[in-house]
């Protein structure tokens, strides 16, 4: 029952991590129709250069938010050279190629700067673990599921009450009606596509402590990020948010009650039923653009 | 995309003149497999290097029947590769079964695989497709690494004999020629194929799936033909890379090498029937004469590919094709 | 055969909750060239895609050419007689004009790629059928000095006369044509009319279209669709003066 309970509470703690990165892919999706390949690249590069801001003299709690401005500011720069003139409104077949060689060019690079082995990322919490009604928990599970859950009920807010936010919400459920009404939709798009990549770096610069920073941690992530955005319905926010829950739950239970070795294939698996038991809700929307 | 009337004999004077392409097409590609099998002056690891060349370029192919045919992006093709590569070795090393033999389990199994697959994943397209093929090679090198038949994490090594018939392919000039001979096949199998019935449905499919069905074209099947038939390509070029690589690891399932295909197949242009083979040959030999860290090598395909879709979408003949076209126009004034 | 090319009655289609079709009843006799009219949103579309059986319909019996169309997949429909075409992607762009009408004679041939290979006679004959079908088919639409251009280089107009072509191929005995003069001018309107005049005889043409003079010049009788119902079914000029057909175009581009 113990044994139980702690797989519980830590896959509640793994979903809200898993939350971070897929509402990000599920923003950039509704926004744009794009499956953004190279999330998972963005979320290593979250946890590299907070590790090297960090080794440069700033504090963990520091690190992040200029972690997460660095990695807001690489995508600002695809997104003005590529993503803006290669994939918006183009056959799809081009964004999978392009955001797949983004991802492998920046772990290339990672690779190149910094080296390909892991790296732990130090961070305030790493030791300690706290004792809360008999369970025990990392300080820095702790911290990873308040963070994720304090950005997501502000990003939540957001949407819903700023004007940016409803644009986007305008967008992504019909991109050309917003364009009628008035909406900036290339604005709008560049605005969706740099939240969603600072969504990854923030999820990275919370988990790189717990996993440690080495080139590919994205890949496992992003799987994950896939599995749960297509659960949750392609571009739907809330959606992403349970679908995270859900996921994180049940990888924490395979792992603890069927086997640590067979876990990768475990996130596959899911997409993959998902995708072939539900592709009407997924279809829908990308037949209907097309004709 | 001419090639695909080049196919045809349009019953006139141009039909002669295409499948005498064909044939000088071909012809080079003899003369250049000769002259590079004696011109590399028996450098074994040279040779060794193109033997695997030409695997790699039949892998390419293999997955731009996907790309170029299609239009979609087969991430988990590698599965395809691993079951090659893995089929001979795990007959050799547990059945005692000739090489020759694994080769053509591999390539029934792959088929056999593909037919399944295909049927489930099929009716999905675009990223939707890429994410489950990606999936399935995902799950496919987790299984190889947990069993005890692949070798688990180690894999499979110390083959008996690699050898096709009489040609022993431990003999680094016998590979390859063996491995030209056989992607040369491929090039004349595929230039028909895209030039038959089957491969204008593809290609019909590719520009206008909804069109296509119009016209009377079954899509679902003739997508399945078009796996099923790249499936056991795939797997060729797995066990072709035997002899070079000595040694079968879960990680010949990684979708980098599916990435690698599709890098050579975009660099050397998806509507060609030999631009991936040609993308391969840049692909592999060019990083090796720079003698470039595999990383860079890496971050300068990525990049390049990119610049490849954002400025050439069909590969960097188009780039060319552009220029060419614009000068003859500046020539001519107007075109209509 | 009972003499009409289509007889479709109570066709319901609802998306989740929206009813885009509210049990419309069509007849259209062997010969007719028919038109579908009606604002942006009536449901157009989508009979016309149920007609053709790439959308099943929700309710209703539809039978086109003695087919029932809502059993069938769509390249089975296809395969027996039905061709259409559609607003946007009608050619396929990357390819020529001679290649457009090679990939719409697929379900004319029959080699396989081993016959193509060893340049059988099932080959050769598939070929030398489609050169003369071909040549033909591009005679009739006036695209025969354009046989080697890019589709996607054509002019708007002879493009749409191009989607008329690679239908043609597979001699369909109803053809559907989705809006083909919008966007025309004046001189390719009135050349698509008389193609579609040409290419009537001994077919069943239907049309979906704005253009009320094309509509006038072509149709002998016209279904007036409005919010998923039929208005009225008549003589394009009666129709148009119906006073309830009149009502769902006021305000919106009735004159044109």
């Amino acid at each position: 029952m113990d044994l139980l309970i702690q797989t519980l509470i830590n896959g509640l703690i793994l979903g809200a991590g898993y939350a971070l990165v897929a509402v990000g892919l599920t923003v950039i999706f509704g926004t744009l129709h794009i499956v953004n390949f190279a999330h998972g690249a963005f979320f290593a590069l979250g946890a590299y250069a907070t590790l090297l801001i960090e080794r440069a003299g700033a504090p963990y709690l520091l690190a992040i938010p200029l972690a997460v401005l660095c990695v807001a500011a690489i995508g600002f720069a695809l997104e003005a050279t590529i993503v803006r003139r290669a994939l918006y409104d183009q056959g799809e077949h081009g964004s999978i190629i392009v955001t797949f060689a983004i991802s492998q060019a920046i772990v290339a690079a990672i690779i190149l700067v910094v080296g390909p082995d892991p790296l732990p990322v130090p961070s305030p919490f790493g030791q300690t673990a706290v004792s809360v009604g008999g369970f025990f928990l990392s300080a820095q599970r702790i911290f990873i599921a308040a963070a994720s859950v304090a950005v997501l009920a502000g990003f939540a807010l957001w949407l819903r009450r700023s004007v940016k936010g409803q644009q986007i919400l305008a967008v992504s459920q019909n991109a050309r009606g917003a364009l009628y009404s008035g909406i900036n939709v290339p604005l709008i798009r560049s605005l969706s596509f740099l939240l969603g990549i600072a969504a990854a770096g923030l999820a990275g610069a919370l988990m790189g402590p717990m996993i440690s920073a080495f080139p590919t941690m994205g890949d496992a992530n992003v799987i994950v990020a896939f599995t749960v955005v297509i659960l949750g319905g392609l571009g739907s926010i809330g959606g992403a948010m349970l679908g995270a829950l859900v996921i994180g739950l049940g990888n924490a239970l395979f792992e603890t009650y069927v086997s640590v070795s067979w876990t990768p294939a475990l996130g596959w698996v899911l997409v993959i039923l998902v995708l072939l038991l539900r592709p009407q809700g997924l279809m829908g929307r990308a037949q209907l653009d097309r004709h | 995309m001419t090639d695909i009337t080049t196919g045809a004999p349009a019953g006139r004077a141009r039909g002669g003149s295409a499948s005498l392409k064909g044939a000088g097409l071909l012809a080079l590609g003899i003369a250049a497999a000769l002259a590079a099998g004696f011109g590399l002056g028996g450098d074994p690891f040279l040779l060794n290097l193109a033997g695997y060349t030409c695997g790699f370029a039949i892998f390419a192919l293999s997955v731009n029947v996907m790309l170029g045919g299609l239009g979609e992006v087969p991430l988990g093709h590698c599965m395809f590769y691993g079951i090659g590569a893995y089929a001979p070795a795990m007959a050799m090393n547990h059945a005692g079964l000739p090489y020759e033999a694994g080769v053509a389990i591999g390539m029934v199994v792959a088929a056999l695989i593909a037919a399944p697959i295909g049927w489930l994943t099929l009716h999905l397209t675009g990223a939707y497709f890429s994410i489950v093929s990606w999936g399935l090679s995902g799950v496919a090198m987790v299984t190889a690494l947990n069993l005890d038949v692949t070798g688990g994490p180690l894999g499979l090594f110390g083959f008996s004999r690699l050898a096709v018939g009489p040609f022993d392919l431990s003999r680094p000039q016998t590979y390859f020629f063996v491995a030209a001979a056989i992607l040369l096949a491929v090039l004349v199998v595929l230039y028909h194929v895209r030039g038959s019935r089957f491969g204008r449905a593809m290609e019909a499919i590719r520009q206008g799936p909804h069109l296509a069905r119009s016209l009377g074209i079954d899509v679902f099947r003739e997508r399945l033909k078009a796996l099923v038939l790249s499936a056991p390509i795939a797997a060729l070029a797995g066990a072709l890379s035997l002899p070079y690589t000595q040694i079968v690891t879960p990680e010949v399932m990684s979708v980098l090498r599916t990435v690698d295909a599709l890098l050579a197949a975009l660099i050397g242009g998806v509507g060609l029937i030999f631009g991936p083979a040609v993308g391969a040959v840049i692909f592999t030999i060019l990083p090796q004469f720079l003698d470039l860290d595999p990383n860079v090598k890496v971050l300068v395909f990525s990049l390049l590919i990119i610049l490849v879709m954002v400025a050439a979408p069909g590969g960097l003949h188009q780039l060319w094709k552009a220029a060419a076209a614009r000068l003859s126009h500046a020539r001519k004034g107007d075109a209509p | 055969m009972t003499g009409w090319a289509v007889e479709a009655a109570g066709v319901e289609k609802r998306y989740g909750g929206v009813t885009a079709l509210k049990g419309v009843d069509l007849r259209i006799p062997e010969g007719a060239i028919h038109g579908l009219i009606g604002p942006n949103g009536a449901g157009k579309s989508t009979l016309f895609d149920i007609l053709c059986g790439i959308t099943k319909p929700s309710g209703g019996r539809v039978s086109v050419l003695g087919m029932d169309v809502a059993a069938l997949p769509a390249h089975h429909v296809a395969r027996r007689g039905v061709g259409r075409t559609f607003q946007r992607t009608a050619t396929f762009r990357d390819s020529t004009v001679r290649e457009n009408l090679l990939f719409a004679s697929y379900g004319r041939m029959r080699h396989s790629v081993l016959q193509r290979m060893a340049r059988a006679p099932a080959w050769r004959e598939d070929m030398a059928a489609f050169e003369t079908r071909a040549d033909a088919v591009l005679e009739t639409c006036g695209l025969a000095h354009l046989s080697d251009q890019p589709a996607a280089a054509l002019a708007y107009g002879t493009q749409r006369r191009l989607a008329v072509a690679v239908m043609l191929m597979n001699d369909p005995k109803i053809l559907f044509l989705d809006e083909p003069v919008a966007g025309m001018n004046d001189a390719e309107t009135a050349e698509f009319i008389a193609l579609v005049r040409d290419i009537a005889r001994g077919r069943t043409i239907v049309i979906v279209e704005h253009d009320m003079a094309a509509i006038g010049a072509l149709c002998s009788e016209v279904l007036v669709m409005v919010d998923g119902a039929q208005v009225v079914s008549d003589t394009p000029e009666r129709a148009l003066a119906h006073p309830d057909v009149v009502a769902a175009y006021l305000g919106t581009d009735a004159d044109d």
